[in-house]
């Protein structure tokens, strides 16, 4: 199920028990409150996914192909053609450590240069 | 161990901004937490756990809001009779409290609460406040020296170590998806992607190609969802007079309907004014507000797009992403995506981060905060 179809539903059941039992039948702030609770634990159990996936991926073996865990949640890009964009490296991923080392080495360039307030 | 300042009844007030002494607890253990922080001007987001583990041991958005309880307030109105709130707790009891928000268009606005703020939380993320604290926290693209250095003058004495990394790159390493690295078909976002996250004071689009962006690759625009809420609350005003909304009642419409793209009507929004319920036509209002949005961050989109290479700007094209609050305005992504193709781009995608907007950044600043090494924590120093 899409999101768009999700929110659609959503949005059909709540216009249905409006139209069967009144437009009072339903309190705004009470739903607000559900809705902000339920995304909240949705988005809790989402992170808890995303930080223990790269600990799964470390323990399988490299020829296994790890079916990501579905995201509802994001729309998630399009299989695209390979980049041929050259990354400057060998083909293993980039590495966070590296990264920050490059902003490290920029501000250390930067450090005279005007800079957007 | 001293407790945290929130329970201090002899805290400073906003009006003698004076500030808030930092309580340094004597470490008796060896335990570091390592954090991802998300100071947003509106909302924050915190992730924290510790050092050598992939646990999470706190996980929070909160608004980015100090309360300081006003005198004369009546003990017992007032939660264990605290004299400064926080976040949800703050809003909540906004007609007891003066409400400070520490932070304006991304950067340090009031010091003084942006320390407790900061101290509030050290406190969630160890309430013993015995661990060592090594933060990476989010700021906005091109953020001036002098910026950088409140920030770390307001984290003395709270926090241990800091990174300070923009934001549109945290976000770029938190959407991306480990376990698909390597994979066919999968593009990395941090190998060619621009990302465009609207938060509240400000729109930061950022173009990450393999490297750590340049001060080139990010474009930072200080107009974002609080410029929307005050072009709003003027539209209401000039067609509702004494309509007697607040900001934060305007910024609840604006969140719940705004939208993008040609006018929509009727939008029915249900209001309490003066005691009575009223149904108010917005679809117009709304729509003027959200899309002066539109026309402050096309120009910076197609700037830093032909900033790329000729090698890499069809990939780039087709891995535009949306993120921060701004990425739930109705009809944004295929606003963006019309106008670029209308401009003869080649085959643009603009998609959006998703439901989970508000947590990128932080999960990618904790992701940050454990591949960083040793020798590139900065300290704090006094």
């Amino acid at each position: 199920m899409t999101p768009a179809t999700a929110e659609e539903e959503f949005l059909q059941a709540l216009t249905s028990v409006r139209a069967t039992y009144g437009i009072t039948s339903i309190d705004e702030d009470a739903l607000k409150e559900i809705v902000a609770t339920e995304g909240n634990r949705v988005a809790d159990a989402f992170v808890i996914a995303e930080l223990i996936a790269s600990r799964l991926a470390a323990q399988q073996p490299a020829t296994i192909s790890i079916s990501a865990t579905p995201k509802t949640s994001i729309s998630k890009p399009p299989p695209s053609a390979p980049t041929t964009f050259p990354t400057g490296n060998s083909s293993s991923p980039l590495s966070i450590a590296d990264f920050i080392d490059g902003m490290l080495s920029q501000e250390k360039r930067d450090v005279h240069q005007p800079a957007h307030p | 161990m001293s407790t945290p300042v929130i329970a201090d009844k002899n805290v400073s007030t906003p009006a003698a901004q004076t500030p808030s002494s930092p309580v340094r607890p004597v470490k008796t253990t060896s335990k570091t937490m390592l954090a991802g922080f998300d100071l947003g001007t509106n909302k924050s987001c915190i992730l924290a756990g510790p050092a050598g583990s992939n646990d999470l041991a706190l996980s929070k958005v909160l608004p980015t809001v100090v309360g300081y309880v006003k005198e004369g307030i009546v003990d017992g109105i007032i939660a264990g009779n605290a004299t400064i709130l926080f976040g949800e707790e703050a809003l909540n009891n906004m007609l007891h409290v003066d409400l400070i928000a520490p932070i304006a268009e991304g950067v340090i606005a009031h010091p003084a609460a942006t320390r407790d703020f900061f101290q509030r939380i050290r406190s969630l993320i160890d309430p013993t406040g015995l661990a060592e604290i090594r933060i990476v926290v989010g700021i906005p693209a091109n953020t001036s020296d002098k910026a950088r250095e409140d920030i770390r003058q307001c984290s003395l004495g709270i926090f241990d170590r800091i990174l300070l990394v923009p934001e549109p790159f945290l976000s770029a390493l938190g959407f991306r998806d480990d376990t698909r690295i390597g994979q066919n078909g999968y593009v990395d976002p941090v190998t060619n992607s621009l990302f465009i996250d609207i938060g509240g004071g400000t729109s930061d689009l950022c173009r990450v190609q393999g490297c750590f962006p340049s001060r080139e690759d990010q474009i930072c625009i200080p107009f974002a969802g609080d410029a929307i809420d005050e072009i709003l609350h003027n539209e209401l005003n000039r067609l509702y007079p004494n309509n007697g909304l607040s900001r934060h009642k305007v910024r609840e419409i604006k969140e719940a309907h705004a939208y993008v793209g040609p006018v929509r009507k009727p939008i029915d929004v249900r209001v309490i004014m003066g005691g009575k319920a009223h149904m108010l036509e917005l679809g117009e209002a709304l729509g003027r507000a959200a899309n002066t949005l539109i026309e402050k961050i096309y120009p910076a989109l197609t700037t830093l797009i032909a900033r790329a290479s000729s090698d890499s700007v069809t990939t780039l094209l087709q891995n535009i992403i949306v993120t921060g609050g701004g990425s739930q305005i109705k009809g944004i992504d295929a606003v963006l995506q019309k106008r670029l193709t209308d401009d003869g781009f080649e085959s643009p995608k603009v998609k959006l981060a998703g439901l989970d907007y508000k947590r990128y950044v932080a999960i990618g600043a904790l992701k940050a905060a454990r591949a960083a090494r040793e020798n590139q924590w900065q300290y704090l120093l006094t």
